[in-house]
């Protein structure tokens, strides 16, 4: 190894009191995982303090704790001669001026040189023409120091987004030689394996509506929560679905009208109902104001392609824009309206956009890369919140409209009739322990984002309705599901506050065991079920 | 509280009669003095007066609002009180102690109703939020025509009792609660009331009246007296939308003035 993971590893076994498992490496293993205990606090403390006197870390972002007065966490960049490492973020909890806990992961023994060899606009020329046809380089590149995947050390690289009629793409393009080191998708995809089909029309359920009358119009406009909320329609539009991926831009003439206050349009009433759910939950639950803690407005968008126009489009289009929906970033949602014969409306299931706009909050704080670990960690997290969110409110049960503890059960119409299961991974081919991780540093799935993401959803079921894990056989009470909001708070705290963009499995542990901790103490029974469950699943 | 001014009403009347009683047992009959009590030569008694109608018993209103595509209920409870009273008769002598006769009165108050609503939540179905509050200023009005069989009772030179009964004819204006103005501030988990959107209603219905009045003449032809009169109907106010709401009208008037006698 190139790197060593130092104090971290140490802390790691300090805290769980256990030897680390025989766990297969995550590709950015050499990075420092940082995650304080209280024997290791004060020399973190000190650590940090020099890292931000000498320059290698920045404060980037202080967050007031919405959850216990007083508290506060300070984001820290990590940056090597005034250039930000990609990925290296320490999260500082301070109780007025004391430290609580910090997490993250900082990469030491950066040796690179900091000169480019080509411009901005070469690079992002090269990763422009590595997208394709019809792509545009959008934003300012970025000149920074990315870690690569695989340990195969530290790249001086440009970080451009590019925008196509169909994608949004971060690109990493080599400083020096133009190559391009790595790119992936910022759009947020739902489900992980979309079918193909006709199907039938959405739920029938009546929702309330906050809208906004113009004259003798009605338009989907949600002005009666602080956070701006607009519901927009495609109406199967190719052309204004290109227009949009590839300019970035909604208009005030793509919001959903109706002629009168009886909406009709399931897609665009269930996407502007439940959006503003997904606000009030965070708001009466966690204190929290919106996606990004500061009201930012929510825009979702349905009928992004039409069914009728299904020939036209590649598997890949039908799979990622018409059996799925996306979080795309800024505050826009897309809702595929879904083939009909695997999916039908995205937006008729309240715990799929409450997945959707969970991204929107990891987007604005723990910023999980979406790729590998932390990926599945960010997908996983967007699971718990929508089925937190879908306990919050409806009664529990089984099928559509009901609180349950499967992803998607209203609008995934094949077999299983869900996307994804929290208490029964495996029954739809989900991972359910650790030492089932699959699928870490390909392109498949991300690295296997959504797939892994049920190892960690996992552990969040048993930690509230309790079970045994079918691979270990460990058996944990869970504190019940009428407390499902104690252990949804925990998840919340600490994949918000503490977590960074790298951070892995055990980092999410380490977390909610903080988070636990501040909120219910260490003796609790809610830390004795989380720690229990991350046991479980072979996170520890 | 709400029976004080009845009593006063009462104790007024009492005190009138009493007061006319003792003036019947002393007062020397002179020649000169007024006619015989009773009808006598008279054939027309003019009576006016000004007292209180003490208001016939609350109503409460129960009405369905639609507020945020849902039904929202409304309940207000409507107090009583007594309220300014104007009178005016005219008796006929037809035989005897009998005659025929007619009043008209006039009574105004001014009430409050409690009002308690269930304010549906703005996002979900199912959820009230309760407001209560006073809607003040509630105006109610009150019109009677009283029809009247008499009966003259002489109680001696001066003094006569005259009773009477008879149907009535009430006409009531009331001002009525038919929307609740309230406030509510994100996320909506209450609502406090603000105020109540009033709307007058008018409606008439028969009833009855039984009276006594007592008139003490002071010449032949002029006198003062005073009346109590129980009069009742039941009304049906209107409200747009609403299902009727049922109201008892009159209640107790009380009052003294003039005597005419022709």
């Amino acid at each position: 190894m190139k790197w060593r993971a130092l104090a971290l590893l140490t802390a790691i076994v300090a805290l769980s009191g256990a030897r680390p498992s025989a766990q297969p490496p995550s590709p950015l293993a050499q990075s420092m995982d940082v995650a304080s205990t209280p024997r290791s606090l004060a020399g973190w403390d000190a650590r940090v303090h020099a890292m931000l006197t000498d320059g290698q870390l920045n404060i980037s972002r202080i967050q007031r704790d919405s959850m216990l007065a007083g508290r506060v966490h300070e984001r820290l960049n990590q940056t090597y001669k005034g250039l930000p490492v990609f990925g290296g973020q320490l999260v500082r909890q301070l109780d007025g001026r004391t430290l609580v806990s910090v997490f993250g992961r900082f990469f030491p023994n950066i040796s690179v040189s900091t000169q480019p060899a080509i411009t901005a606009g070469a690079a992002a020329q090269d990763a422009v023409t590595a997208q394709g046809p019809d792509a545009v380089a959008s934003g300012t590149p970025v000149l920074g120091i990315l870690p690569t995947r695989g340990g195969g050390g530290y790249v001086l690289t440009y970080r451009i987004q590019v925008r196509s009629p169909t994608d949004i793409q971060l690109y990493y393009v080599n400083a020096t030689t133009g190559a391009v080191v790595q790119h992936a998708s910022q759009v947020v995809h739902d489900t992980a394996s979309p079918s193909v089909g006709i199907g039938t029309g959405v739920l029938g359920d009546q929702e309330k509506m906050s809208v906004d009358q113009s004259g003798s119009t009605y338009q989907a406009v949600d002005l009666l929560r602080p956070a701006p909320e607009y519901t927009l329609t495609f109406n199967g539009s190719v052309s204004r679905f290109n227009d949009f991926f590839t300019t970035g831009q909604a208009s005030l003439s793509d919001v959903a009208t109706s002629s009168s206050n009886t909406w009709t349009d399931g897609a665009v009433v269930d996407a502007h109902a439940y959006q503003g759910f997904v606000y009030d939950y965070y708001y009466k639950v966690m204190g929290r104001q919106g996606l990004d803690d500061a009201n930012h407005q929510v825009i979702s968008i349905v009928h992004p392609l039409a069914r009728a126009d299904l020939a036209r489009f590649s598997p890949d289009i039908i799979a990622n824009y018409v059996n799925n929906a996306e979080y795309l970033g800024s505050g826009y949602v897309m809702y595929g309206d879904g083939d009909g014969t695997h999916f039908t409306y995205l937006s008729g299931a309240l715990d799929v956009v409450g997945h959707e706009l969970t991204h929107g909050v990891t987007d604005y704080t723990s910023q999980l890369v979406e790729q590998d670990e932390s990926g599945a960690l960010a997908e996983a997290f967007s699971d718990i919140m929508g089925t937190a969110i879908e306990f919050y409110f409806r009664p529990e049960g089984t099928g559509p409209g009901k609180a349950d503890w499967v992803i998607g059960e209203g609008v995934t119409l094949s077999p299983p009739g869900y996307i994804r299961s929290l208490a029964d991974p495996e029954a739809n081919g989900y991972p359910d322990h650790y030492s089932l991780l699959r699928d870490i540093g390909t392109n498949v799935d991300n690295g296997g984002v959504h797939e892994n993401s049920t190892i960690v959803s996992h552990a969040f079921y048993l930690a509230v309705h309790g079970g045994t894990d079918r691979v270990s056989g460990i058996t944990v009470q869970g504190v019940g599901d009428a407390n499902i909001q104690e252990i949804a708070k925990i998840f919340y705290r600490a994949f918000t506050f503490m977590l960074g963009p790298d951070s892995q499995f055990i980092d999410a542990r380490n977390a909610t065991l903080q988070a636990a901790t501040d909120l219910y103490g260490a003796g609790s029974s809610q830390y004795t079920q989380v720690q229990q469950a991350w046991n479980a699943v072979g996170v520890q | 509280m709400r029976v004080r001014p009845l009593v006063s009403a009462f104790s007024f009347v009492f005190v009138v009669l009493c007061a006319a009683g003792a003036g019947a047992q002393t007062a020397p009959a002179t020649p000169a003095g007024p006619a015989p009590a009773g009808w006598g030569s008279a054939t027309v008694r003019l009576g006016v007066n000004a007292g209180l109608q003490a208001g016939a018993s609350g109503f409460t209103e129960n009405s369905t609002l639609q507020i945020y595509q849902e039904n929202a209920p409304l309940t207000v409870a409507y107090g009583t009180k007594s309220g300014l009273l104007f009178d005016g008769s005219l008796g006929v002598h037809v035989k005897g102690r009998f005659g025929l006769g007619v009043a008209m009165s006039y009574s105004r108050a001014t009430l409050a109703g409690q009002v308690h609503a269930g304010i549906p939540n703005p996002f979900v179905f199912g959820v009230l939020r309760p407001v209560d509050g006073t809607a003040s200023g509630l105006r109610r009005t009150e019109i009677g025509t009283h029809l009247q069989a008499l009966y003259l009772l002489p109680m001696n030179r001066r003094v006569d009792l005259m009773l009477s009964g008879g149907p009535s004819i009430l006409y009531v204006q009331q001002d009525l609660v038919t929307n609740v103005n309230f406030s509510q501030t994100y996320p909506y988990d209450t609502a406090t009331f603000q105020s109540a959107t009033l709307t007058r209603v008018k409606k008439s219905a028969v009833g009855f009246n039984v009276g006594v009045d007592l008139s003490w003449r002071l010449t032949r032809r002029i006198g003062v007296g005073a009346m109590v009169r129980y009069t009742r109907a039941t009304v049906s106010l209107p409200v747009t939308g609403q299902p009727s709401i049922s109201a008892h009208a009159g209640g107790f008037q009380a009052g003294a003035g003039l005597r005419l006698m022709f």
